[in-house]
């Protein structure tokens, strides 16, 4: 690619500053300070990013202002163009790339366009300055003819520093007979662990060994303590025997006692036995006597009872009869009651009867018809009399009064007549009366016409007007009024109009009243010629004497009185009425009366009662026969009580009779027979009783007596048995024997005694055995020595098993093994990443010298080819070729004669310039690939004209190739260049 | 039938080395080397606690054949805690502790039923009366080629028939060496439980019948991670009922920061960790942890801190006077090996290493000096594929930080 533009937005010095139409061989000519180093740094920048905070290079950060930042425009190889543009952002700075075609990218695209170089490799290939150089002063020997071979591989020292490093590292870690690095360090502390461990393993072993050892020991121990133990318990045996001894001796003895007493059977206490049945038998037969004698005495006593035997037959009976006593009584009683009963009962009746007066005898009055029916008729007929007689007062009342009434009307009417005018008087009085109103309206005739003949004189216009005159006044007034008002406001025409209507309406009012009183003196004559007609007329009237005040007084009180006759009148003709009505109800209640009468005679017949009384109190006297009916049968009924009462008295006293026969009875009523009875019933049971109970008495002694005589049978059989165990048969020989038994009793007793002893000593002996003789002092010491023989040995053997123990402990808790199989184990792993680690270096080393024979092989020659080329420019021939020792990696050079020299042997100057060669053959190498600018800062110094001349023609003919930018400060060196190729930084 | 309850533990590994812990403190070392063991006294202790009528161990009991006596001595005294509890115990030897090695005989205690290098059935009656065939087999040598279950023949006699087996179920060729067989060779056994041994994860392989690896008691290395226990298995004629219990006294887990997590300052991170470290100590077990984030989440300083392991030192400080401790084992760049490289492909001889170091397969040239030294290949041993791979990355690490943070 060829820079084509350059801008410097703001970096180092510059702000806003730009470089156009660069060419391919591009001088940048400006004095120290002018900031070419700040270009060429931006350069570099702009296409690998900003150098970091932390970095060596400079970032060239203006201090006055904040731009920073800028861009290029490159033509890439295709002949596209590019601009890239980085500015301030992240640390390296935000880059925008932008395409000839449109395409916009970052980064990324950046990266591409260049192909992956980075800055590191770009200034070691294609940036020259005066550091590369110095280097090439700096080593020397082997160590600048693998710098130069580096410089020929990559363009700077890396490689060689490199190798160098892992090399160094991977001695550091391990060489193959070293002691120091750490492999060999860790391989030996190995090896050390491995033995230890072995060592560990072989006490392992041993552990077997010792293990067994002491099993065998513990063994040994626990058959000398069996021993030891045997002796202690035959001591103790011997010392045993020997307290035993006296006893034993004894024990012969009693045996032998004992064997002499013979056969001695006796029971268990046989005494206590014994004597316990001779009490028992004692008691029994005391009993038994006592029982006895009862017996007798009972028997005397029930011979001595006497019964009777008839009631005993009876008993029944006689129980029933007493029982019935209270019965009987009642019965009688009851008979007696009855018996009164019907003597009241009879004496009723009589007294109704007669009450009744019946015609009949009374005993017909059962057969009367005593019915409902007749009793409502009966009752039907008494309220209808009822009726009647309270009808029968009324009508007396009324008949009363009516006549009263009648008689007080008819007087009434009389005297009203009496007062009553004639009839002439009354004309009379009547025409006063039309007099007198004749008169008075002539007089009212005359009044009107006086007024109307006053009026017509006297009345003036002024009364007439009087009340039309105030409102004209006013008017006419009012009129003057608006005339005068009109005239002082200068309305004249308006004043006249007043003035002219209000004369026109006095003449008005004036003209009326005239008028008026004219017509008025017209009317006055035919008025005047009525009043004295009826003046006339009324002097006629006045002469009647009467006051026509009274007389009409009169009248009307006749006409009342008039009025008040009719009205009586027409009352007595009603009274008449009624008087005839009472008349005829009077009539009727009398053919009913009768009636009734009859018919209550009729039933009172049926009843054989007395006209009257069945007439008057025909219901009580139905009631009286009722009760008589009921009193007869009444009377009936308990006359059949009676009987029935008769009949059971009579049985009683037959039974009685009965008895009679059998037994003999005292008293003489039926009540003192009967209580006889039953006092001699109680005391005949009582003696029954008393018998009964002896007789039982009696029995139960005989039961038990038997009993007991039972019981003493068993008692001497218990007895005999008793003495059979004792093989006796009687009391005697029982109790000799018991002697005998307690005897030998003692005597084992004693021996059991000894016997206790002799077991808890432990000792065994046959009973009957001669006596081994008891022991002897030596015996017990030769003993005592044994044990401490067995003592001594024992506590030898212990100590010897505690130390094993010891042994055997240390290496079961001894994680000694455990910690070194750990340590080992450990170790390895150590050992093993520690390989690792040195793997790495050995690998990279391996590829990186493959890789290296491999490029050296290949492409190093190609490079040299060229560098030697550039070299014969550079020396002017001086020198022909550059040469690679494959064997030995370095470089050497021949010269024209044919001599080969090591690049350090040559001079500095000549050093230089196969420096430069190699490197711009490099870089020419490469760009074969893809091109990028070389940017060359002002290093060559130290080259005289001459060789300035030469290092031009290399640079003229690297730049048909590729770009190539040439910092100077150096005037002189201008001359070589086109003047349009050179820049001059102001 | 009666019930029955046991517990079926495998590959205790008694006395196993713990590799991959450098530089502990001594009180955490210590208790760090007594896992193994404290893990099984818990085992006993849970057979006690649930009153078991018998323990079965699968196998592996001891780490090697030379058995240290320390872990015989140890298992002695927990089956003599057994029996007196009238707990028996049904042990078979597996490939690590085989019969055919050289080791000091311990005698265990009258409880102990250990299966003889043949198929066997040892008969069982527990305190309620439940009758019981167990079938097992030790391993005579390290390997064992055959399909040993086939010898097992089911005895009548017994309310339950349970099998142990210490061996892999797998067609695969390459674990053909531990009496290999199929989950079908045992089912067609008609067996009630299969108590299985060997693999150090835990797995139920069938449930009705029940065939189970109660995986080992205690990690012992950062791929054994989490929970470690046994099996307390209760057995009814209905109905068999397993529950896991766990063991191990340390606990190895590992933990990823997630990506959304970033931290600019050293006082985020820390506190972040320390944070981390006590919610791990609020499992009331000791842990040890091994902690990864990316590297995108931190700032350079900090990255620093953690490539440099003084972070890692801060995490650790006082951790030896705590109990139970959280101990951190690494503390690690996840994405170490995904960074993308970018050696200019451009320039010929980065091109030319790139490949060279791709195509390497065979390591034996650039480890040669190492791996035919007389002394160290006794060892080493050759690395493993992942190994191999991890080394490259490695390489190619240290190639793109050497070449792009020069200048």
């Amino acid at each position: 690619m060829k820079i084509k533009e350059l801008t410097i937005y703001g970096y180092g010095k510059f702000e806003l500053f730009s470089l156009k139409n660069l060419g391919s061989l591009q001088v940048i000519y400006g004095p120290n300070e002018a900031g070419k180093s700040t270009i060429l740094s931006f350069i570099q920048s702009i296409l690998f990013g900003f150098p970091l905070k932390n970095s060596q290079e400079s970032r060239f950060e203006p201090k006055s202002h904040s731009k920073y930042g800028g861009q290029l425009v490159i033509e890439l190889d295709d002949h596209q163009i590019a601009r890239i543009e980085r500015v301030k952002g992240r640390a390296t700075g935000d880059v925008t790339v932008t395409l000839e075609n449109g395409v916009i990218g970052g980064e990324e695209l950046l990266k591409e366009i260049l192909g992956g170089l980075d800055r590191h490799l770009f200034q070691g290939i294609y940036s020259f300055n005066i550091h590369g150089l110095q280097n090439v002063h700096k080593l020397k020997g082997e160590n600048l003819n693998r710098f130069l071979f580096s410089t020929g591989t990559i363009g700077t020292d890396q490689l060689m520093e490199l190798e160098n490093t892992l090399e160094k590292e991977m001695e550091k870690r391990f060489k193959k007979a070293g002691t120091k690095p750490e492999l060999n360090r860790k391989l030996n502390e190995l090896k050390e662990i491995e033995t230890q461990l072995k060592r560990s393993q072989e006490q392992i072993d041993h552990y077997d060994r010792l293990v067994t050892s002491r099993d065998e020991m513990e063994k040994k121990l626990y058959d000398l303590r069996m021993q030891l133990k045997q002796i202690d318990e035959q001591l103790i045996r011997m010392k045993e025997w020997n307290r035993m001894y006296p006893l034993l001796v004894e024990k012969q003895q009693l045996l032998q006692d004992l064997s002499k007493l013979k056969e001695v059977r006796f029971p268990k206490d046989g005494r206590r036995r014994f004597e316990q049945l001779e009490l028992e038998k004692l008691s029994v037969e005391k009993r038994i006597a006592s029982f006895t004698e009862r017996k007798n005495q009972l028997n005397q006593e029930i011979k001595q009872l006497n019964i009777e035997n008839a009631f005993i037959e009876n008993e029944g009976k006689l129980n029933w009869l007493i029982e019935d006593l209270p019965n009987y009584q009642s019965l009688v009683d009851q008979k007696m009651k009855i018996e009164q009963d019907l003597e009241q009962l009879i004496d009723e009746e009589q007294q109704l009867a007669s009450k009744l007066d019946l015609g009949c005898p009374v005993n017909e009055v059962e057969r009367f018809d005593l019915s409902f029916a007749v009793k409502d008729t009966i009752l039907d007929l008494m309220s209808r009399k009822e009726f009647l007689k309270k009808q029968r007062k009324e009508l007396d009342q009324q008949d009363e009064i009516i006549r009263f009434k009648l008689k007080e009307k008819k007087r009434e009417l009389n005297d009203l007549v009496k007062k009553k005018l004639p009839d002439e008087e009354i004309t009379k009085l009547k025409r006063i009366l039309e007099n007198e109103g004749e008169r008075q309206l002539l007089e009212k005739e005359k009044r009107w016409i006086i007024n109307q003949l006053d009026e017509l004189e006297h009345t003036p216009f002024q009364n007439v007007n009087g009340n039309f005159r105030m409102p004209k006044v006013i008017g006419i007034f009012l009129m003057m009024v608006f005339a005068i008002t009109s005239l002082l406001f200068n309305y004249y025409e308006m004043a006249i109009a007043f003035f002219s209507s209000t004369i026109i309406m006095i003449l008005f009012f004036f003209g009326m009243g005239k008028r008026e009183s004219k017509g008025k003196s017209t009317s006055n004559l035919p008025l005047k010629n009525r009043l004295e007609q009826v003046e006339n007329k009324l002097k006629e009237k006045t002469s009647y004497p009467f006051d026509p005040y009274q007389a009409k007084m009169l009248l009307e009180k006749d006409s009342d009185i008039e009025k008040r006759i009719e009205l009586e009148r027409m009352n007595v003709r009603l009274l008449e009425d009624q008087f005839e009505q009472i008349t005829i109800a009077n009539e009727k209640w009398e053919y009913d009366w009768n009636r009734i009468e009859k018919e209550l005679k009729q039933i009172g017949d049926l009843f054989y009662l007395k006209p009257n009384i069945s007439q008057q109190h025909l219901p009580e006297s139905f009631d009286l026969l009722e009760k008589i009916k009921n009193i007869q049968m009444e009377k009936k009924r308990l006359t059949e009580q009676r009987r029935h009462l008769d009949e059971m008295l009579e049985s009683r006293e037959e039974q009685i009779e009965e008895l009679k026969k059998q037994m003999s009875i005292q008293g003489t009523s039926y009540h003192e027979r009967v209580l006889y009875l039953k006092q001699k019933m109680a005391a005949v049971k009582e003696q029954y009783r008393k018998r009964k109970e002896l007789v039982d008495q009696k029995e139960e002694l005989n039961k038990e007596l038997n009993s007991l005589k039972e019981e003493l049978r068993l008692i001497d059989e218990k007895e005999a048995q008793l003495f059979k165990e004792a093989n006796s048969d009687s009391a005697d020989s029982f109790l000799a024997m018991e002697e005998k038994a307690k005897r030998r009793a003692h005597y084992l007793e004693k021996i059991q005694l000894i016997e206790k002893q002799i077991e808890i000593s432990g000792i065994s002996v046959e009973s009957l055995q001669p006596l081994s003789k008891p022991f002897t002092e030596s015996a017990f010491l030769e003993m005592e020595e044994k044990k401490k023989e067995l003592k001594s040995e024992i506590d030898r053997l212990e100590q010897q098993r505690a130390s094993i123990n010891y042994e055997i402990l240390q290496i079961e808790q001894g994680g000694i093994y455990s910690d070194l199989l750990q340590k080992f184990h450990q170790a390895k792993y150590e050992f093993a990443e520690m390989a690792k680690a040195w793997s790495v270096y050995a690998t990279a080393y391996y590829c990186l010298r493959q890789s290296m024979e491999k490029y050296k092989a290949e492409k190093l020659p190609k490079i040299l080819q060229k560098a030697s080329e550039y070299f014969r420019i550079l020396t002017e021939g001086s020198y022909s070729t550059i040469h690679l020792d494959r064997k030995k990696d370095v470089l050497y050079v021949q010269r024209a004669d044919g001599l080969i020299f090591s690049p350090d042997e040559l001079s500095q100057a000549t050093g230089e310039q196969l420096y430069v060669s190699i490197r711009f053959a490099l870089a020419k190498t490469l760009n074969e690939r893809k091109k990028y600018p070389l940017l060359i800062d002002d290093g060559f110094v130290h080259f005289d004209e001459r060789r300035l001349k030469q290092m031009m023609l290399v640079l003229k003919d690297l730049a048909k190739e590729q770009q190539i930018f040439f910092f100077t400060c150096h005037k002189s060196l201008l001359s070589f260049f086109n003047q349009e190729a050179i820049i001059h930084l102001p | 039938m009666e019930t029955i309850k046991f517990i079926h533990c495998a590959d205790l590994h008694l006395d196993s080395p713990f590799v991959g812990l450098n530089t502990l403190p001594n009180k955490i070392y210590e208790q760090v080397k007594e896992s193994t063991f404290r893990a099984f006294s818990k085992v006993v202790d849970l057979a006690i606690e649930f009153s078991v009528d018998f323990v079965i161990i699968a196998g592996d009991l001891y780490d090697g054949e030379d058995r240290s006596i320390r872990a015989q001595l140890f298992l002695k005294k927990e089956l003599e805690r057994l029996e007196k509890q009238g707990i028996h115990a049904f042990i078979v030897h597996g490939n690590h502790d085989h019969l055919g090695g050289k080791w000091t005989k311990v005698n265990m205690p009258s409880n102990t039923h250990i299966f003889p290098p043949k198929a066997k059935m040892i008969p069982f009656t527990t305190k309620t009366g439940g009758k019981i065939h167990l079938y097992g087999y030790s391993y005579p040598s390290k390997h064992v080629y055959e399909k040993i279950v086939e010898r097992y023949e089911k005895v009548d006699g017994a309310d339950y028939h349970i099998g142990i087996l210490h061996g892999h179920d797998s067609l695969d060729n390459r674990h053909y060496r531990y009496a290999p067989f199929q989950v079908t060779d045992l089912l067609d056994k008609d067996f009630d439980y299969w108590a299985l041994g060997h693999i150090h994860k835990t797995r139920i392989l069938h449930e009705n019948p029940y065939i189970v690896y109660p995986g080992n008691i205690q990690g012992r290395n950062p791929k054994e991670d989490g929970p470690k226990g046994c099996y307390v298995v209760e057995m009814n004629p209905y109905r068999t009922s397993v529950t896991f219990h766990e063991t191990n006294v340390i606990l190895w887990d590992a933990i990823e920061l997630t990506d959304e997590e970033t931290f600019e300052q050293f006082d985020q991170l820390y506190n972040r960790l320390i944070r981390l470290k006590e919610r791990m100590r609020r499992k009331k077990k000791s842990v040890i942890l091994d902690i990864s984030l990316s590297k995108k989440q931190l700032s350079s300083s900090l990255i620093e801190l953690v490539e440099s392991e003084e972070l890692l030192d801060l995490l650790r400080e006082g951790e030896e006077k705590e109990l139970p401790f959280v101990w951190v084992r690494s503390l690690s760049f996840s994405d170490e090996n995904s960074m993308s490289i970018f050696l200019n492909e451009n320039h010929e001889f980065f091109r030319e290493l790139n490949e060279s170091l791709h195509q390497l397969d065979n390591f034996e040239r650039p480890l040669a000096p190492l791996f035919s030294h007389r002394v160290a290949k006794k060892y080493i041993q050759p690395f493993t594929k992942e190994e191999e791979m991890e080394i490259k990355g490695k390489v190619q690490q240290l190639f793109s930080r050497y070449f792009s943070t020069k200048g």
